[in-house]
């Protein structure tokens, strides 16, 4: 794919984290296809040199949009706020609209005609839309990069160390390997995903959320 | 053969002047030299979009058959490059 049909990364995030067979989205630890969609804008954001990040902070480069509504809105939100905050703040603060997000990615694959929108009846009384690949050839693809990356030892493309670590936090990463895999390739894929301050800040913030919600259940 | 070069960057690598250094260490890594050696000792501040820099030199090197060397990191950017696990890819000489 050329640079300007190329798949942004939350769209490559979202595609693989539809089921190919149902078209449905897997079953995923609760908040971590949110945290992990606001991380890709960020990321996104940070390629086009638009913000920057460190251990503690992140902070505006350029306030420039970059002509994409759904990365201009949180570049909006980031230049306005007068402290620079940590990337954490920015995942939890940019997660808030939760599956608005998810459905606006959604929404523009199936405009770009990689998925498309189907509506299904559950119990023949509840609606529900699912979401097939029309071709599945893009997410072949990425799949692909992803598999011939982890079993080599060559130094990755930033945009391919960021999806790794979108696709770890998740925990999708481990779903598209073998146990054996798993096993094999845990190094490489903590390698490659910790090259990114970014998802290293993604990983904690899922596990801190998952930490809250499980203490909430305890303490209502 | 393999030739090597260097170069040393001062003060600060980040998302302002990144794709400044980008095309800087990039075009070092021209004709015969295959290998670069950056000079870090003069580096106070690297970020995110720095530290991006560094592994598109080292990919680029590694590309052409040689390899990127970071040395003389002063120990807060040092403590970064162990944090990000770059000394595990990259060559750095404390």
């Amino acid at each position: 794919m050329t640079p300007s049909n190329r798949l942004t990364l939350a769209e490559e995030l979202v595609l693989i984290a539809l089921d190919d067979e149902s078209g449905s989205l897997l079953s995923l630890p609760p908040f971590s296809l949110e945290v992990a969609i606001a991380a890709s804008l960020l990321m996104e954001l940070e390629l086009a040199g638009r913000v920057d990040s460190d251990e503690d902070k992140l902070f505006v480069i350029s306030p420039k949009p970059t002509g994409l509504a759904i990365l201009d809105e949180p570049l909006e939100e980031i230049v306005a706020e007068s402290r620079q905050l940590p990337t954490s703040a920015w995942l939890r603060r940019l997660a808030s609209p939760g599956p608005v997000l998810r459905e606006r990615i959604i929404g523009g694959l199936v405009d770009r005609g990689v998925l498309r929108s189907v509506e299904k009846r559950l119990l023949w009384v509840f609606r529900t839309r699912v979401y097939p690949p029309i071709t599945g050839i893009e997410e072949r693809e990425v799949r692909s990069r992803i598999m011939t990356l982890l079993n080599n030892d060559e130094i990755p493309d930033t945009r391919d160390a960021l999806l790794i670590g979108l696709l770890r936090a998740t925990g999708i990463m481990y779903r598209l390997l073998s146990s054996t895999e798993r096993e094999r390739l845990r190094d490489r894929i903590d390698q490659i995903a910790n090259l990114e301050g970014i998802n290293r800040a993604l990983s904690a913030t899922i596990s801190e959320l998952l930490i809250e919600l499980t203490s909430a259940s305890f303490h209502p | 053969m393999t030739t090597s070069t260097g170069c040393k960057p001062v003060g600060r690598l980040d998302g302002a002047n990144a794709a400044t250094y980008e095309k800087e260490f990039l075009g070092l890594l021209v004709g015969d030299v295959t290998s670069l050696n950056i000079d870090l000792s003069g580096l106070d501040y690297i970020s995110s979009a720095g530290l991006r820099v560094l592994l598109v030199a080292a990919k680029a090197a590694k590309g052409k058959g040689g390899k990127l060397v970071l040395s003389s990191p002063k120990p807060a950017i040092l403590e970064v490059l162990k944090i990000s696990g770059f000394d595990k890819i990259i060559e750095v000489r404390a």
